[in-house]
């Protein structure tokens, strides 16, 4: 069962249309992550589902009820903004018991209750003390304390912990899906950073300029990205793309980028997959991630001899940039595996490499199960 | 092309000390990398060189010359900035012919042209010579404030965290077209960041800086594999190396309650006594989990990077980051075993945070 269904909404700012038929069901105890650059409408989606905006068309249903026409206040779903908009005047322990006051709830149960997820949020020693008393992570326990103790149908989260340094924003990271796996309440969560989506996210929904690309898994978006935008978007460093020509060279499917690159061998059946899949040109965009070039010192079967240019050492591991030809592709390789201005071996892991169609830039999928996505 | 030498550099600021006798030299046509976390010292650093401010104490030599009573004009080094200095009613053209203009250069009608073909050539920002720069993208304004510098052929370029506004894609683009660009001029490059991603993937050598002083210079591999002491340690790569309390018993350190043992290599048991407490430091990918190891812990967090995944793990109360491939299957709240490589461990003191190794 969904606990919030969105159909074919769309929403304009003036001649703006920044929600295109936005169709998505976030089901019951589900963490779902909206993500996207600034200006996509995630945000102004996460408002639409709050009643913060209103819709220009389509459907809102939160547990099977429409609420398009409702008022925040009957929705039954808690927000939390970027911006910690605690009450300054009021101690942590009446900031979050706030929202209860108008319950006509036992004294003893609005106790209870704030204890309850000062607990879970482990804030319990803060209660006394003012807004101005506290750190940024803490006034944020403390705002989404005051969300959860109404225990609404719906935590909806604007950026929760973006304005906190990199080392906070980790620890809040680990925090925040602690408590969903605690609490287990329906969570929509908006962030442009792709590391809070792909880390908290059971499903993540990718927009770009008003319109959903993509929802899946982490897993399924990094690895089966729906489109060429999602490819590029997910992943770091970004997917490599050139754009390629098809031909066919005794029994093997030739791939060979634009700016006079050395071809690079597929299997026959490439061109047949495909073509299954609408794509009957022989020009084609082709997109590898770094870990799926293979490199070495020596020429290995389908490899090609490129030369190293620049190395980017980054601890661990290190990022190579490629020359195919013309074309730079970078490569993460083992740490001082490949010296700057050396020629080494390179090949694509077939099965790991990804084909766009040129004009749609919609994903062209010819793994070994057929599986379209 | 210049050798930039500062030695027992001091600068306060009232009582504060924002940087503190500092020495280094950074080498004619090098791509240096000033790095650490704010409130360091390396802005100011960086304004001490380029003549904005002067130093309390200590002497600063550009090609062995004593700059102490030199204009910023006559450093003539190029400074960068986070925020783009555009004129916005001007053209790319424009902005970039300006700082040709002055009085002083007396430089020909010709000559600015060519430079100005030649910088937006460098940038690939050609095409958009003849555009306002208020009509552009952020990446395309960092390429002109660039391109400013370039025309000026400066003796040395310093970039206060240029790429620190633009969004991750481009910085990414950019770390690369900038890394480019110093190979291709060969001059002194000084580059000042918090972020250390961008510090190892771009420096010859990386100067860390904490606190108005120098913790390490060394290579981008030197640092990461031998930081000098846990601030560089941790500051350095990511995740931060997980650092736990361990102590000496008979030539063995344990840690971790317990969990983890292992005998000291003779370097290590030279310089340190029996019983006595130390700190222990090991990288993510050296934690290594699989089937029957040593260490049996439990799953605390999982993050999902696509390529790895850093898992954190517990172990009698001692939290534990490991990195994983990203095809792993792991799942919070699973009962795991795993290793410590320890050839791979780093030892500190405790008192003077140094690396003992």
């Amino acid at each position: 069962m969904a606990d919030i269904v969105l159909r074919d909404i769309d929403k304009f700012f003036g001649d703006n249309h920044v929600i295109r038929k936005l169709n998505l069901e976030i089901r019951h105890k589900e963490f779902v992550v909206l993500l996207g650059q600034s200006g996509c409408g995630k945000t102004t989606t996460l408002r639409a589902i709050a009643g913060l905006e209103e819709i220009d068309a389509g459907e809102i249903r939160v547990d099977d009820v429409p609420v398009q026409d409702r008022r925040p206040g009957e929705r039954d779903i808690a927000f939390v903004f970027q911006l910690f908009a605690l009450y300054p005047h009021l101690t942590a322990y009446q900031n979050i018991a706030f929202p209860l006051r108008a319950t006509r709830e036992s004294g003893a149960e609005v106790r209870r209750r704030v204890q309850e997820v000062a607990s879970a949020l482990q804030i319990e020693h803060l209660l006394d003390r003012r807004p101005s008393a506290l750190s940024g992570g803490d006034m944020q326990r403390v705002a989404i304390g005051r969300a959860l103790v109404r225990r609404p149908k719906a935590l909806l989260m604007d950026e929760p912990i973006g304005a906190l340094d990199a080392k906070l924003r980790a620890e809040m990271r680990v925090e925040l899906k602690r408590l969903h796996m605690e609490n287990e309440s329906t969570s929509i969560y908006v962030t442009h950073d792709q590391v809070e989506a792909t880390s908290l996210a059971d499903r993540i929904a990718v927009m770009h300029e008003g319109v959903l690309q993509q929802v899946g898994t982490p897993v399924e978006v990094y690895h089966r990205p729906a489109n060429l935008f999602v490819a590029q978007f997910i992943g770091s460093p970004v997917m490599n793309v050139a754009s390629a020509t098809l031909s066919t060279e005794d029994d093997r499917t030739m791939v060979t980028f634009e700016g006079g690159a050395a071809p690079l061998p597929f299997a026959a059946d490439l061109r047949r997959k495909l073509a299954a899949e609408g794509c009957d040109r022989a020009d084609v965009l082709v997109g590898i991630r770094p870990e799926n070039i293979l490199v070495e010192h020596h020429e290995a079967p389908d490899s090609v001899p490129v030369e190293a240019h620049i190395i980017e050492p980054l601890g661990a591991y290190d990022i190579v940039d490629l020359k195919f030809g013309d074309k730079l592709m970078r490569a993460r390789t083992s740490s001082g595996y490949v010296t700057a201005g050396s020629t080494v071996w390179a090949r694509l892991d077939e099965t790991s490499t990804h084909f766009f169609d040129v004009e749609t830039e919609r994903a062209l999928r010819i793994e070994q199960d057929g599986g379209h996505g | 092309m210049a050798e930039i030498k500062l030695e027992g550099v001091t600068k306060a600021y009232g009582a504060n000390r924002a940087v503190s006798e500092l020495s280094l030299t950074v080498g004619d046509g090098e791509f240096f990398v000033l790095l650490g976390p704010t409130g360091a010292g390396k802005t100011t650093t960086l304004r001490l060189i380029v003549g904005l401010e002067r130093p309390d104490a200590g002497r600063i030599d550009i090609d062995g010359a004593d700059v102490a009573d030199w204009s910023p004009a006559e450093r003539d080094i190029a400074l960068v900035f986070q925020y783009y200095s555009l004129y916005p009613r001007y053209t790319v053209r424009e902005n970039l012919a300006f700082p040709l203009k002055s009085k002083i250069r007396k430089q020909s009608q010709g000559e600015i042209e060519e430079r100005v073909a030649r910088a937006a050539s460098i940038l690939r920002i050609e095409h958009l010579l003849d555009r306002k720069t208020d009509k552009l993208s952020g990446g395309e304004m960092q390429r002109v404030s660039i391109g400013r510098a370039i025309v000026r052929e400066p003796r040395a370029f310093l970039m206060d965290e240029p790429l620190s506004n633009l969004d991750a894609k481009l910085r990414e683009l950019l770390r690369a077209e900038l890394k480019d660009l110093q190979m291709q001029l060969r001059s002194t490059f000084l580059f000042v960041t918090h972020d250390q991603v961008e510090a190892m993937s771009m420096g010859d050598r990386v100067a860390v800086m904490n606190e108005g002083r120098i913790a390490q210079v060394a290579t981008p591999q030197e640092i990461y594999n031998h930081p000098r002491d846990i601030f560089v340690a941790t500051f350095i790569g990511s995740p931060a190396m997980n650092v736990f309390d361990g102590e000496i018993a008979g030539g063995q350190v344990r840690a971790l309650s317990g969990a983890y043992g292992a005998a000291l290599d003779d370097t290590i048991k030279s310089r340190v006594a029996n019983g006595a407490k130390l700190k222990l430091g090991i990288r993510s990918e050296n934690v290594r989990i699989g089937q029957d190891l040593p260490v049996r812990g439990q799953v605390h967090h999982v993050e999902n990077h696509g390529v790895e995944q850093i898992v954190t793990l517990k172990v009698n109360d001692h939290l534990l980051n490991a990195t994983l491939p990203g095809t792993a299957r792991v799942a919070i709240g699973e009962a795991v075993s795993f290793e410590l490589q320890c050839e791979k461990m780093h030892y500190f003191d405790p008192t003077t945070a140094l690396n003992l190794s």
